[in-house]
């Protein structure tokens, strides 16, 4: 073997652990000469260094421009080293100081907190009226601190909403060019540049435009669309309860093809599912995964079609027809 | 590099956080941020959340750090420091704590093999930047992304041949650039 082809092959190896043939010649290799153990060992460790790498590099300019503003670039609080003069100070500061708390208060209560979701797979929140939110990593919500007006803006990403009951005031998420109201249900709202799309769990909610127009109404397992450029709010042929199944853990499938629930999986274990052969994605199944895992839910879709799953790697699978 | 490498002794940090000292604040924070981060990551693999902790530890220390008396190694006591914050917050997600973590956290020895590794990590990810575009993207989609040479094949239209080669590349110039200056083991 040529020295530059070296590496490569020692990738080959690494790359496929179970592959009989390879790992013979690797130690056919590992054998021609005394310097060769050495050489795999190398590359071996920087290949698994290299596999717990974060994809970014710390950004030590920025880390720091944003430490000093909450530390050294912080006022020191004032002292006052003299009582005396510290009393005329207070006497004179004491009334500005509480009208300053009050302002500060009342502000407060319109101040908006923005939450961005963090996590692997799912991240929760409870909001001020004690309803649930589950969301996907990454979806940006705000709201106002005070919340009396029970409106959530979603700015971008999924979430799943199980309302509190309220019969004095609505409870109304609004997205880019769309808006849910609703009283007291479970529903999950999903919103990119090009649309927004609503599934409902339990009750009821209004899905609109946010421009005035009533907007459908959808019940449990329907599912609504509202598209950001013409503003057009259409209601979804099928049942889509399984919209809702990675936020509480219910995956309901009625006759969805096997592409559906495949990619739906995925979704929320982190996984590859493939199949061998693509006709097979197109074939339907009713099904309900409730708190289970990614191991019984593919023992049972393997029991309903007849399917056996290989485990390729740690996170693949691909399902291929018994023969 | 600068100034920055130089060591700070316990005694001097334990003085320097005592009196708010700036400069040393800022020596500290450009010596072991990028260590802390990668530490904190392999803890609770986001990137995004490992940067809160480092960010998080330093505020604390400057905050609070009046009120410490900090012995033995600087590396060690950081260490220890975002390790345990870590545990706190995947306790805090309900996530669940690896028994590595575990492990380091209840193990004295273990923490010289784990700075060991961050510090090799660190030279890596220095001299992953310089690779060509293509070489580095490859080389992230195959160790990062763990995708098979197959598969990194298929999603950017190219040879298998060409993914080992690229591959092959990328941890050739890493072996030099990373050999002379640290024995691999």
């Amino acid at each position: 073997m040529k020295k530059e082809e070296v590496p490569g092959f020692i990738i080959a190896c690494l790359s496929e652990p179970d592959n009989a043939a390879k790992q013979q010649q690797l130690q056919d290799w590992l054998l021609e000469d005394e310097t060769h153990p050495a050489i795999l060992e190398d590359y071996r460790r920087l290949w698994q260094a290299a596999a717990l790498l974060p994809e970014n590099d710390f950004d030590v300019a920025t880390g720091w421009d944003n430490l000093q503003q909450s530390t050294v670039l912080r006022q020191p609080p004032m002292t006052v080293s003299h009582r005396r003069r510290w009393w005329k100070v207070a006497a004179v500061l004491l009334p500005v100081l509480l009208a300053a708390a009050w302002w500060r208060h009342t502000q407060q209560d319109r101040e908006m907190v923005t939450y961005i979701a963090q996590g692997n797979l799912k991240d929760s929140l409870q909001l001020p009226d004690g309803s649930k939110v589950f969301l996907r990593p990454g979806t940006v919500l705000h709201y106002r601190k005070n919340f009396r007006s029970r409106t959530v803006e979603l700015q971008s990403g999924e979430a799943f909403f199980d309302v509190v009951k309220n019969e004095q005031q609505r409870f109304t998420v609004t997205a880019f060019h769309a808006a849910v109201e609703v009283l007291g249900t479970s529903f999950n709202i999903k919103t990119s540049t090009e649309y927004t799309d609503v599934a409902v769990w339990d009750g009821k909610v209004r899905l609109s435009a946010g421009n005035g127009q009533p907007g459908v109404l959808l019940t449990p397992a329907t599912m609504g669309k509202v598209d950001a450029y013409t503003g057009q709010v259409e209601k979804l042929a099928g049942t889509f309860e399984y919209r809702c199944g990675w936020a509480n853990n219910d995956l309901s499938f009625s006759n969805q093809s096997l592409g559906t629930v495949l990619h739906t999986l995925s979704s929320i274990y982190q996984v590859r599912l493939r199949t061998a052969d693509t006709a097979l994605l197109q074939e339907n199944i009713t099904v309900r995964f409730k708190n289970i895992t990614l191991e019984e839910a593919l023992a049972v879709i393997r029991e309903m079609l007849d399917l056996k799953a290989d485990h390729v790697s740690s996170a693949e699978y691909i399902l291929k027809k018994m023969k | 590099m600068t100034q920055h490498d130089r060591t700070i002794s316990a005694a001097e940090l334990t003085a320097g956080l005592r009196n708010h000292d700036k400069d040393l604040f800022q020596q500290l924070y450009q010596a072991y941020s990028r260590e802390l981060y990668l530490l904190a990551f392999r803890w609770v693999q986001d990137e995004g959340l490992a940067k809160d902790m480092v960010h998080n530890l330093f505020v604390y220390l400057w905050e609070k750090g009046g009120d410490l008396t900090i012995t033995g190694e600087v590396r060690h006591y950081l260490f220890r420091a975002i390790t345990n914050r870590c545990i706190n917050e995947l306790k805090r997600r309900s996530r669940t704590v690896s028994e590595e973590l575990l492990h380091f956290e209840s193990d004295t020895a273990s923490f010289y093999e784990i700075a060991d590794y961050i510090l090799f990590q660190q030279e890596l990810l220095k001299h992953l930047a310089p690779l060509a575009p293509r070489c580095r993207e490859i080389f992230i989609l195959s160790r990062v992304h763990h995708l098979e040479p197959a598969e990194i094949a298929e999603k950017l239209g190219i040879t298998l041949n060409t993914v080992y080669y690229q591959l092959s590349i990328a941890l050739t110039a890493l072996r030099t650039a990373l050999l002379p200056k640290k024995k691999l083991r």
